[in-house]
């Protein structure tokens, strides 16, 4: 039978351990600077170890995730999803019209236009674990990266910088649970949000329950006042109507008359950029003002 | 004087498998993944320490392992610090009284420790406010965990049985 230890010290020790580390999640969820710190720290230190032992395993790597000639299909992969992911991104923008865009722009008052710096990063590595959508480049605040900066593909919105350091920035991806973005529908120019809804699943639109959507109604972001991200970045765009009704709750509306709840519905979405293969990942240097 | 390795305080020794830990799983274990999911070496250092070390030595070297992965993790810092903590001390626990002694013992125990700590490192989550853990494909990840757990146990459980040897057991013989 299994005997616990009779001393007080070692669940002294253990009483003591959960004590902090509560106190640390209790303070990290608030927010404290000096934590994010630590974490940049921590990718800072980590990241010449982690590069040097990328390169010896890289072999052990390919041999594990590939077959014969992995590296030369690899590379010829990563040119060809280039080129479609542009492709994607033209497509895109040939549909949504010039005068559809100009409608929008004299309705919502956006003030983006211009090129904006941008900075080109490699993915150095997926996500640290199962429950997050997160990808890490090799470019960190030494080539001016901040949190909240968006990162497209040549075929759209892939995320934003969660968390920087010196030489690397970790992204959380659009299909993370804990991403939201606002979206404008092209061409009814209606307004929704984008929200992720993990490793496997698509992200849902939500929109009003009184909007009468379109199949494939393309997706981009809104840039509205206080806006994370500038507008007319594609996002996508709507891939089947079997969304049905839902409260603000999310549960599905019965057809009994509720209180207050905000009739909304979801619907799944297709990304314009494809997020399961990131090579390379383009920060656009702008945050909200 | 003939230099030996358990010189080295035990805590650098802790420490320097708790880096190289780290390092593997970012650069090695954590991009191998197998139907899509990774598997996590960590874990098993916290299992390996509890092992060895006794429950009181292994919740503090599982705490420390845990926040070396916190920090490199979007989750609250603490989380896995938490779970980890308790792994070691359990692992210590059941490692005294029941499975020391039977072949491999060490092997069963990090293929049942790691997918029970993903469990209990969701539902501390989800108390946290962290409820889009359960969104996470739950079943390949525990499979998975499993099976790299008891993988890799019979490379991590001699690197913490020499960080965690005393130096005055060589003296004592």
């Amino acid at each position: 039978m299994l005997s616990f230890p009779r001393g007080g010290r070692p669940r002294f020790v253990l009483a003591l351990l959960l004590l902090t580390a509560i106190t640390l999640i209790t303070v990290d969820v608030r927010g404290f600077g000096p934590l994010d710190s630590a974490r940049g720290a921590t990718g800072t230190v980590l990241s010449p170890l982690r590069s040097g032992v990328d390169w010896v395993t890289s072999p052990v790597r390919s041999a594990w995730n590939g077959i014969w000639n992995y590296r030369d299909l690899e590379a010829e992969n990563e040119r060809l999803r280039a080129s479609l992911d542009e492709l994607r991104g033209e497509e895109f923008r040939e549909a949504t019209s010039f005068e559809v865009l100009r409608d929008l722009y004299t309705q919502s008052d956006l003030t983006f236009g211009g090129d904006l710096p941008s900075v080109l990063g490699r993915v150095i590595s997926g996500p640290t674990s199962n429950f997050e959508e997160t990808v890490t480049i090799d470019k960190g605040t030494n080539d001016g990266i901040a949190v909240g900066m968006p990162a497209v593909t040549g075929a759209g919105l892939v995320g934003r910088v969660d968390r920087v350091s010196s030489g690397e920035a970790v992204i959380r991806l659009l299909t993370d649970p804990q991403m939201s973005v606002g979206v404008r529908l092209i061409p009814s120019g209606a307004a929704g949000l984008a929200q992720g809804q993990g490793r496997g699943s698509a992200p849902e639109l939500v929109v009003s329950g009184t909007l009468v959507l379109e199949e494939g109604a393309y997706l981009q972001t809104s840039g509205l006042d206080r806006s994370l991200y500038p507008p007319d970045i594609p996002v996508g765009w709507v891939e089947e109507l079997t969304g049905e009704a839902v409260n603000d709750e999310g549960e599905s509306d019965d057809g009994l008359p509720q209180l207050d709840a905000v009739v909304n519905q979801r619907v799944g979405i297709e990304l314009a950029a494809d997020l399961d293969r990131l090579a390379f990942v383009t920060i656009l240097l702008w945050s909200p003002e | 004087m003939r230099f030996d390795i358990t010189d080295v305080p035990m805590p650098v020794r802790v420490g320097l498998v708790i880096l190289v830990g780290l390092v593997l799983q970012l650069s090695l274990v954590g991009r191998a993944q197998l139907f899509g999911v990774a598997g996590d070496v960590m874990v098993v250092i916290a299992v390996a320490a509890g092992f060895h070390a006794g429950p009181d030595r292994g919740a503090v070297i599982g705490f420390a392992t845990g926040l070396a992965v916190d920090l490199t993790l979007v989750t609250p810092l603490g989380l896995t610090a938490l779970v980890f903590a308790g792994v070691g001390y359990a692992s210590g626990l059941f490692a005294a009284n029941l499975i020391r002694a039977v072949p491999l013992a060490v092997v069963a125990l990090a293929a049942v420790a790691a997918p029970t700590a993903v469990v209990v490192w969701v539902l501390v989550g989800v108390v946290f406010g962290q409820n889009h853990l359960l969104n996470a494909p739950l079943i390949p990840i525990l499979g998975v965990t499993s099976l790299v757990a008891a993988l890799t146990a019979p490379l991590v459980s001699p690197a913490l049985r020499w960080a965690t040897a005393d130096p005055m057991a060589r003296v004592r013989r």
